[in-house]
């Protein structure tokens, strides 16, 4: 593993200080896209758009320490894969079980 | 029988004449035409002439110079595919007649009729095909109709299961929230109260992996993440796991290990120890007094760890169901989970290559062993645990980055910085093919699912265009067919994120000391 310089590290700090600090304002905007997806009854812009960002948090989370966050964003990532308007009722069962597993991740990692 | 009529014999003499063509020859007792009569020119009989031999002539007369009844060939074939009936009768002189009538007609007639009768039997041999391939659409038809009522019967019992084991925790734990958001609680119920919503959410939260890995299962998208781990860290991980909870039962908690220290092996280390906690839980979770033994070793490529318990043990009647899913044995109910944990520790050692055996006896106890063959990584463990420390790089070299994600894009380029790499950094797939073409870089990372231009399509271009130094593929996707993807289009390698930032490093490494090597 490389050493990283005294400012480096401090540098990696800052940013890990940052981004769970960002973790909450993150939450907000999966559970608003989460919403929409349900006011929609799962619109395909609406899901896109919650998939985009739990595959922005899949790829993000790990990297900063919070690998459960990270596995279950990336599960919520794959889970909407194929969920549309026409997806039956336990593929939504199941991406609403993966939303409820991200929630508690982020209960975790937020706490 | 009446003579017909004069006129309606001369009728019927014309109109067969007419039809019949007959021809009549006349031959003497050794088979010499004598002379002819009637329509003879109707016939190709080349080289016809008084007293040579009627057979030269007329085939199948051969040796028919004297008979007493008359014979009938009919359809015999002549020269010119003309074809007639040949009637031969007796002479009151001795010899024969020869009558030929043309029989085109007719012969023209029985090909029609022959092969209109093979076109029915080949349309019968047809509809029989269909009918067959009928028999067996409604066959197929009827076991998928059996399979959908099967998988429906199954969710529909799923979920039942699942609505009850969801409740009960839920439950729990909305009475106690209810209760303290009230302040109904003194503060000795308080810590009941958080401890039964602990392990309420605890229970769901291990409900809900279940749940997940079983669909996964369903889905055929449970794969393994084969990686360097310590068995000797995996199974210390399960004594620290659950001796606060045997020590709460006053239960004795034993690790009897024979494995070397460190014992390094390729294994996907999560699923190993997602069996060992379901194989460490149950145990603890039936026993009520006694000991909990877990015993590990490792021999000749394989991992072997049991757990033995002074439990209630499991009746011979129960053991063949208790691999099934959402089974739980009814004298247990009260402690049963969801009944999946056995099920799917059952389907990961499958894909494992493993097994797991059960012995026991109701009364006496239960002991659970699986194996599971994992290689050895021994001496490559050592040499990474020795210290591979990146050198940092003595010439500037120039990485670029294509990432849109910020929090990821700052994270590399603060560890690849260090490690002395140039960093270039591109947001979309085609600002990496534009900053590719313009600055060259030695090696480039390439996110696969970018706005604008996705990764995928960035390297074909780049690849197109020229570019031939190493691009690694950055994905959050473990399917094979994007690893396999990424591969074709001119990825060299492929990293699953999350990334640890040391893989990433060696990895970036690795590939431009190959294209040192190589160039």
């Amino acid at each position: 593993m490389v050493e990283l310089s005294q400012q480096a590290q401090m540098r990696l700090q800052q940013m890990r200080d940052n981004y769970k600090q960002s973790l909450s304002a993150k939450k907000n905007e999966l559970e608003a896209a989460w919403a929409q997806c349900m006011q929609s009854e799962w619109e395909a812009n609406a899901v896109a758009k919650l998939q985009s960002l739990a595959h922005k948090l899949g790829g993000s989370a790990g990297l900063y320490g919070f690998n459960e966050l990270g596995e279950a964003s990336r599960a919520l990532d794959g889970g909407l894969a194929g969920v549309s308007q026409q997806a039956d009722k336990a593929s939504l069962q199941t991406v609403l079980a993966l939303m409820v597993q991200l929630e508690s991740q982020f209960s975790v990692a937020l706490s | 029988m009446a003579v017909l009529p004069d006129h309606v014999l001369s009728y019927l003499q014309e109109n067969i004449s007419g039809r019949l063509s007959p021809a009549c020859f006349y031959v003497d007792a050794h088979g010499k035409l004598l002379s002819w009569s009637g329509v003879v020119d109707a016939y190709p009989l080349p080289g016809l002439e008084a007293g040579r031999a009627v057979d030269e002539f007329i085939p199948l007369v051969v040796g028919l110079n004297e008979i007493d009844f008359p014979l009938v060939f009919p359809l015999v074939g002549l020269a010119e595919d003309v074809v007639v009936n040949v009637h031969v009768l007796p002479r009151k002189a001795g010899g024969l007649y020869v009558l030929l009538l043309d029989a085109m007609d007719e012969y023209n007639s029985r090909q029609v009729y022959q092969q209109k009768t093979n076109e029915v039997q080949l349309l019968n041999a047809r509809l029989k095909k269909v009918l067959r391939q009928l028999e067996k659409t409604q066959l197929e038809l009827e076991q998928k109709r059996a399979e959908a009522e099967e998988a429906s019967r199954l969710k529909s019992r799923f979920i039942a299961g699942m609505s009850h084991e969801f409740r009960t925790p839920l439950t729990s734990i909305m009475g106690y929230t209810e209760m303290l958001q009230r302040g109904m609680l003194d503060s000795s119920q308080l810590n009941v109260a958080s401890q039964s919503i602990a392990s309420g959410a605890q229970h769901l939260m291990s409900l809900i992996d279940n749940i997940l890995d079983q669909a996964r299962f369903a889905a055929g998208e449970m794969a393994l993440h084969n990686a360097p781990v310590d068995l000797v860290a995996v199974v210390n991980d399960m004594q620290a796991m659950f001796a606060p909870l045997a020590e709460q039962k006053g239960l004795n908690l034993e690790l009897l290990s024979t494995l070397p220290e460190p014992c390094w092996v390729e294994a996907d280390g999560m699923r190993l120890r997602q069996l060992l906690i379901n194989l460490c839980s149950n145990a603890v979770k039936y026993t009520d007094s006694g000991l909990v033994m877990l015993t590990c070793a490792y021999t000749e490529g394989q991992f072997v760890f049991a757990v033995k318990d002074t439990g209630p043990g499991i009746a011979e009647h129960e053991q063949q169901f208790i691999f099934n899913e959402f089974h739980r044995i009814p004298s247990q109910s009260a402690k049963s989970g969801a009944g999946l944990g056995l099920a799917i520790s059952q389907q990961i050692l499958e894909m494992m290559g493993g097994g797991l055996t059960l012995q026991s006896s109701l009364g006496w106890g239960a002991e659970f062993t699986l194996s599971v063959p994992v290689s050895s990584l021994s001496r490559r463990a050592e040499t990474s645990r020795a210290g591979t420390a990146l050198v940092p790089v003595e010439r500037t070299v120039k990485v670029l980055v294509a990432e849109d994600n910020p929090d990821v894009v700052q994270l590399f380029e603060l560890f690849l910085q260090s490690a002395g790499y140039d960093v270039l950094v591109a947001k979309t797939g085609q600002q990496a093919v534009d900053l590719v073409l313009q600055h060259v870089p030695d090696l480039v990372l390439m996110d696969m699912s970018m706005p604008v231009l996705d990764g995928y399509t960035a390297v074909q271009q780049l690849r197109a265009k020229g570019f031939d130094s190493p691009i690694l593929a950055l994905t959050a996707s473990p399917a094979p067919q994007d690893k396999a993807r990424a591969l074709e289009v001119g990825c060299n390698s492929y990293l699953l994120k999350p990334i640890a930032m040391d893989e990433l490093l060696s990895k970036v490494s690795e590939y431009l000391c190959v294209e040192a090597k190589n160039g």
